[in-house]
């Protein structure tokens, strides 16, 4: 955090800044090629301008199709042309980092049931944006690409490759309002044109979005649901049919129309996954960037001092991504302004005479960090980086040789915990280990709610059920503990992403070594408790204390007795802490 | 109604189909469904999530289906709307709802190995252009062997419980002689 080094590779322009855009290059450029910003329906020359609002207003030579003929050179009056300039590179020293890098859009060809790429009349959303727009290939009059002539029908086809899990399967957002805007533009404009559009839904959640849709609606559009399945060339040729079932009307319908509109949604930005991997930046299940929390921390990376904005982290319309993108500069500059930041004290450190991996190859701990805030380089002792690491815990659980220690939850302040609680009557106590964010404000919802349970429980709070090992739960019952419970949050509500994992995964074999010296497995218990889950804590107590109370406390007594000699084998290291001021 | 909601269950189907969002692209590229309104998969999907099982096994359009796979192809939601549609058809069988044209085939194919006789004209065509002659090739006694390790007279006395009496034809029987 606040120390990034980014490495930026400018492109040469091959044109300086004392070019006006007078245009005298275009008239001699002998080089035509398909123009990338009208998708390839329209044609530029190597030497162009981008697009016509681009700032600064400058031309640019494409090196890669500019056959080297000079004209532009003799041709530019304020001799800008210069084609000496090489690739520069420039370094910034940054506080922080804001990943905007868009996203891409759904290329269609795949869906060969919809014909894009094989029937010319068989279109894009992003292709049919283009064919409106004023400054665009035909200055805004609408052509089918087939045959150049105005279509009489336009069909909008939604969810091209969205909500299909051969493709993707999540909703894109945009691409309703972006068909609705296209389908009133043309109703607008051409009013005898068919306009039909195709849906499974109509998503419009958006402010005045809903309005809007109804402003289609009354312009003449029809809307048509069910999602199409084929697209075929009409009659001898001529047009398109679309087929689909009329769901409304619960029959088939063979829909001809003239141009067909692929409504296509987003995928991630090529390239993106590289950048976030060198930033330990995750990614979801659909390639875009991971949130700290997708609800509660939306524009935070797990990477402190590494922001989101836009639809790097999932598809976005317009207000979204400029509201993203003024948080990210909130949050960036929250780092910025300060000449010093204060972090949470709580986080974990490594003792490096203790740490394994300056003798062989280890490195479990980097594994466990979810925030890349651990390094453990060959031969050398793990280090933490205290201002990334966000303090679960995680790391000092799975330590093999104890050398990670988590300030202020130190294995020796969890025991001395442990065995306070169990000074007296263990063997009718319930020890419960909670986490900071779910479990342990869920028994306090129990609390505030008044819920009834049994007053057995004794709670002891972590950052993360991560910090859970398995010791805690032995030294508890060498202790004499009647029943012990781990809880933490649901895997999907971890506040550390992978913390509540680790505790699933350790747990398991701590009912088979409970059983092995003699303890029953019904007086451990594992349950996931949300913060919003009081009467799942009173109901899990509740029952804990029954179980108590049917096996007696004379069987768990002769239980402790039994497995005691073990347990006290396993934890000869931990000692018995004295307490001041206790009550003898 | 047991027996059919215990077949449902047995094969798993309230919960196959439970990810469809009826956006009817089975419906629209369904072959059949182009031909006959009255055919939709769609339809059936969405009956056994409301559990109008009744409907379902007395609806005889299920019998269209033509298990093309073309439904299969389409669904975005990977739901075997093809494979749901044939465990309809069993359940419709079991219930005894089975059409008595369907219960002929079945007699057919374990009787003689064909659900149809060639039609003389057919033949005598064959002859004209020197093809071979259509020789069932199955031998009796096998086929009377492979009949009852599938258990076909009881999946038969199926058929007819729903009071449709099917063919005479009784396995080992050959029809062509």
């Amino acid at each position: 955090m606040g120390n990034f080094r980014a490495t930026i590779e400018q492109k040469p322009r091959y044109v300086g800044d004392s070019c006006n855009a007078c245009r005298a290059c275009l008239e001699v450029c002998p080089v035509n090629v398909p123009n990338e910003f009208d998708l390839g329906l329209s044609p530029r020359h190597a030497i162009y301008q981008p697009f016509s609002q681009a700032v600064p207003s400058l031309f640019v030579v494409d090196p890669d199709s500019c056959i080297r003929c000079f004209k532009c050179v003799d041709v530019c009056d304020q001799r800008s042309i210069d084609f000496a300039q090489k690739p520069r590179e420039v370094e910034i020293d940054a506080g922080a980092i804001v990943l905007s890098t868009g996203f891409d859009v759904f290329d269609p060809t795949p869906l060969s049931e919809y014909g894009y790429g094989r029937w010319p009349d068989v279109v894009t959303g992003l292709e049919i944006e283009r064919l409106l727009d004023p400054a665009g290939p035909t200055k805004g009059d609408l052509i089918r690409p087939s045959d150049f002539q105005k279509p009489k029908g336009v069909a909008f086809i939604q969810c091209a490759g969205s909500r299909d899990r051969d493709y993707n399967a999540y909703c894109s957002g945009y691409c309703c309002m972006a068909s609705l805007k296209a389908a009133l533009h043309i109703k607008e404009k051409y009013p005898e044109t068919e306009v039909a559009i195709f849906y499974l839904d109509i998503r419009t959640p958006g402010k005045a979005y809903e309005e809007f849709f109804r402003r289609v609606r009354e312009a003449g559009v029809v809307f048509i649901q069910g999602k199409p399945s084929e697209v075929a060339l009409g009659e001898g040729g001529q047009g398109l049919v679309v087929y689909a079932e009329d769901r409304n009307l619960g029959r088939p319908l063979e829909w001809k129309t003239d141009l067909v509109v692929l409504a296509t949604g987003a995928v991630p930005a090529a390239g993106a996954d590289e950048l976030g991997s060198r930033l330990s930046v995750s990614l979801d299940e659909n390639g875009f960037f991971r949130e700290f929390h997708p609800k509660l921390r939306p524009i935070d990376s797990p990477s402190e001092g590494v922001f989101f904005a836009g639809a790097s982290c999932g598809p976005k319309d317009i207000p979204y991504s400029v509201a993203q993108g003024s948080a990210a500069a909130g949050r960036a500059s929250r780092i910025l302004m300060k000449d010093s930041l204060v972090i949470e004290p709580i986080v974990a450190r490594v003792d490096p005479g203790l740490c394994r991996n300056v003798e062989k190859k280890c490195g479990i701990c980097v594994q466990r960090c979810p925030f890349g805030a651990i390094t453990a380089e060959p031969g050398r002792a793990a280090v933490i980086n205290p201002a990334k690491c966000m303090g679960c815990g995680t790391c000092a659980a799975d330590c093999p040789t104890g050398a990670i220690s988590q300030n202020h939850f130190r294995d020796l302040q969890i025991y001395a915990q442990i065995q306070s609680y169990l000074r007296e009557g263990p063997e009718s106590k319930i020890l419960a280990f909670m986490c900071w964010w779910c479990s342990y404000p869920g028994a306090d919802n129990a609390g505030v709610n008044h819920l009834q349970y049994p007053a057995v429980s004794r709670g002891i709070r972590v950052m993360c059920a991560g910090r859970i090992k398995r010791d805690f739960v032995f030294e508890a019952f060498r202790r004499g503990a009647g029943m012990v419970l781990v809880s933490g949050c649901h895997s999907q509500d971890c506040h550390y992403l992978t913390g509540q994992h680790h505790a699933e995964r350790r747990m398991p074999a701590v009912f088979s070594r409970l059983e092995k010296i003699g303890l029953s497995p019904e007086r451990f218990r594992v349950e996931w408790i949300s913060a919003a889950e009081g009467a799942k804590y009173a109901r899990v107590i509740t029952e804990m204390d029954q179980k108590l109370k049917e096996l007696g406390r004379a069987r768990i007594m002769e239980e402790n007795a039994k497995a005691l000699p073990e347990l006290e084998k396993r934890l000869a290291h931990i000692p018995t802490i004295s307490f001041v001021g206790g009550r003898s | 109604m047991e027996v059919l909601k215990e077949f449902l269950e047995e094969h798993d189907l309230p919960r196959r189909a439970q990810a469809c969002y009826q956006c009817g692209s089975c419906a629209g590229g369904c072959p059949v469904g182009r031909l006959r309104w009255d055919f939709n998969p769609r339809r059936f999907i969405e009956m056994i999530l409301r559990g109008q099982l009744e409907e379902i096994v007395k609806d005889r359009t299920v019998w269209l289906c033509a298990y093309c796979l073309t439904c299969l192809e389409h669904c975005p939601q990977k739901i075997e709307v093809s494979e749901i549609m044939v465990q309809l058809k069993n359940a419709a069988a079991r219930m005894g709802c089975a059409p008595e044209s369907e219960a002929k085939k079945g007699g057919l194919i374990m009787g003689q190995g064909w659900t149809d006789v060639p039609a003389k004209r057919a033949l005598k065509k064959r002859e004209e252009l020197g093809l071979p002659n259509l020789d069932p090739g199955i031998d009796p006694a096998e086929l009377a062997d492979l009949s009852r390790t599938l258990g076909w007279p009881a999946k038969m006395d199926l058929f007819q419980n729903g009071g449709r009496s099917g063919p005479e034809t009784g396995p080992g029987e050959n029809k062509m002689e």
